[in-house]
C-alpha cells in the first residue's frame, strides 16, 4: 500500500500537485472576488439550470398521481358546469307565462373517485372506487371516466363503492348511435373485454361500421351523449328484426384509474313518478 | 552574496515581494482605455534552482502569488498564474541544459544560461503568467482582444524593470 502510496506520488506528484493549487487558486478566485464569482456562478447556472429541469422533469413525474388527483376533481367541477348536466328548464310558447327560477336547473353533478380494484376477466365484474356515502355516493349512480362509460354503482360502504362495470353480464345500458336518435341495450357478452354488444337497433335503419355509440340519456344513470365507443361490426340474425352490433369500447377497462360518479339529481323524482304510475 | 541557497532564495523572496508592493504596485500605464501594471515578483519563480522538486517548486510559486494577491485585493488571481508558471517551466528548461547537466542549486540566471537564452526564456514564462494573469481576471474569453492588449502592455513594462533589475544584480544563482 505505502509502495503504490509512492509510485502514484512520484509519478503523478507534480500533475496532483499542480491540480490541487490551481484548484485552490480558483476557489479562491470564485469564492473572494466578486465579478469572477458572478461569472462563474452565472455560466453555473447554465449548467445546473439545465440539470434542475431535468430534476423537474423527475419530480414532476413523480408527482403525477397528485397532479392527476387536482385535475380529475377540476374536470369533475367543470363537468357539472357544462350543457348536458343541466335540466332545460326554459318553458316554450306564450301561453305559459310563468317562468321557474331559471332557464337552466343543475341536473347532474360530478365526484371525482380513484378506482381501487378492478377486474375485466371473470363473467361478472365489479369496480371499487374509492368513495362511498361519506362522498355522497348512492346506487344507481352512473359512473363515466373521461373516455366513457364505466359502469353503475350497486353497493356502498362509508368509504367505498362497489360498481357493477359495463364488462357485467347483468349490465344493460341504454345507447344509441349518434345521429340516429334510435336507440338499445348495450350488453356484455362475457367474452371479449374490449366489446360490447348493442342491441334492440331495428334492422331498417341504416348503420354503418365507425359510427360512434354514446349514451342515450333514458336511462337515469347517465346524461346523454357520453361517448361509449365505435360500431365494429353490424350483424343481422336471419329471422331476426333488430340488429346485433358489435361495438368496440373506447374506454380500456384495462388501464382506467380515474372516474366519475355521476350524481342525477333528479333520479329520485324520476322514480317517483313513474312509481306512482305503477302504483295506480 | 551568501551561497546557501535557501537562504539567497528567500532574500530574494522578500525582495521581489517588496519591489511590487512598493515600487510596481505605483506604476501603472494607461493607453486609451487600456490600463496595466508591471509584474517582477515572477522573476523569483524563475530564478529558482533548477533542480528543485516541481512541487515544492508550485508550492512557492503559489505562496509569492497568494502574497502579492494579498496586497492586490485579488485572492487567487496571482496564486494561480504563478502556479501555472512554476509547473510548467521545467518543461522549457529541460531544452537549455547543458550536456554534462546543470551543476547542483544552479539557478537560471542570465550568467549561466547567457543573455539570449535567458530573455528568451523569461520572457516566455512572463508572457504565459501574465496572460494566464489577465485571462482568470476576465474569467472570459470573449474579451480576448482586450486580455491580449493588456498582456502586452503589462508584458512591456513588466520585461523593462526584470531587465534592470537583472543589470543591477545579475546574480549568478
Amino acid at each position: 500500500m505505502y509502495s503504490l502510496f509512492q509510485l502514484l506520488l512520484g509519478r503523478f506528484g507534480p500533475i496532483l500537485t499542480f491540480l490541487f493549487l490551481e484548484g485552490f487558486c480558483f476557489f479562491l478566485i470564485v469564492r473572494t472576488n466578486e465579478s469572477q464569482s458572478k461569472i462563474f456562478w452565472s455560466s453555473a447556472n447554465v449548467v445546473t439550470g439545465s440539470m434542475y429541469k431535468v430534476v423537474a422533469g423527475v419530480r414532476g413525474y413523480g408527482d403525477l398521481k397528485g397532479q392527476n388527483r387536482l385535475l380529475s376533481e377540476e374536470i369533475a367541477k367543470i363537468r357539472t358546469q357544462l350543457a348536458p348536466s343541466f335540466y332545460d328548464n326554459n318553458l316554450q310558447g306564450d301561453t305559459v307565462s310563468q317562468r321557474i327560477d331559471s332557464t337552466r336547473l343543475q341536473r347532474y353533478t360530478y365526484l371525482h373517485a380513484e378506482i381501487e380494484k378492478n377486474s375485466i376477466t371473470n363473467l361478472n365484474n365489479m369496480i371499487t372506487i374509492n368513495q362511498g356515502s361519506l362522498h355522497g355516493v348512492k346506487p344507481e349512480m352512473g359512473v363515466i371516466s373521461s373516455d366513457g362509460v364505466v359502469g353503475i354503482v350497486r353497493k356502498v360502504s362509508k368509504h367505498y363503492a362497489l360498481v357493477m362495470s359495463v364488462l357485467h353480464s347483468q349490465s344493460k345500458i341504454s345507447a344509441s348511435i349518434r345521429g340516429s336518435g334510435y336507440f338499445g341495450t348495450l350488453v356484455w357478452t362475457g367474452l371479449d373485454p374490449r366489446y360490447l354488444e348493442l342491441q334492440d337497433i331495428p334492422k331498417h335503419t341504416k348503420v354503418k361500421v365507425g359510427q360512434l355509440v354514446e349514451t342515450s340519456g333514458f336511462s337515469t344513470f347517465f346524461p346523454a351523449g357520453i361517448l361509449i365507443g365505435k360500431v365494429e361490426a353490424v350483424d343481422l340474425p336471419s329471422g331476426e328484426s333488430n340488429y346485433r352490433i358489435k361495438v368496440r369500447l373506447n374506454l380500456e377497462m384495462s388501464s382506467i384509474r380515474h372516474v366519475y360518479v355521476v350524481n342525477n339529481l333528479h333520479q329520485d323524482e324520476l322514480k317517483q313518478l313513474e312509481q306512482d304510475d305503477k302504483d295506480e | 552574496m551568501n551561497s546557501n541557497p535557501i537562504l539567497r532564495n528567500a532574500i530574494r523572496f522578500i525582495l521581489l515581494v517588496l519591489m511590487q508592493i512598493l515600487v510596481m504596485k505605483q506604476i501603472v500605464i494607461s493607453i486609451g482605455p487600456f490600463a496595466a501594471e508591471g509584474f517582477v515578483y515572477p522573476l523569483f519563480i524563475l530564478l529558482l534552482p533548477i533542480r528543485t522538486p516541481r512541487e515544492l517548486q508550485m508550492l512557492l510559486g503559489f505562496s509569492i502569488g497568494i502574497i502579492v494577491d494579498a496586497f492586490y485585493d485579488s485572492y487567487g488571481l496571482h496564486a494561480a498564474a504563478s502556479v501555472l508558471i512554476a509547473g510548467s517551466r521545467d518543461f522549457w528548461l529541460h531544452r537549455l541544459e547543458p550536456r554534462g547537466g546543470f551543476p547542483a542549486n544552479a539557478s537560471p540566471t542570465r550568467r549561466r544560461l547567457k543573455s539570449g537564452p535567458f530573455y528568451q526564456y523569461v520572457a516566455i514564462f512572463m508572457g504565459i503568467h501574465l496572460f494566464a494573469y489577465y485571462l482568470t481576471m476576465a474569467f472570459s474569453i470573449f474579451l480576448f482582444l482586450t486580455i491580449l492588449i493588456k498582456t502586452v502592455l503589462s508584458f512591456i513594462i513588466s520585461m523593462i524593470f526584470i531587465f534592470i533589475l537583472m543589470s543591477i544584480f545579475d546574480p549568478e544563482d
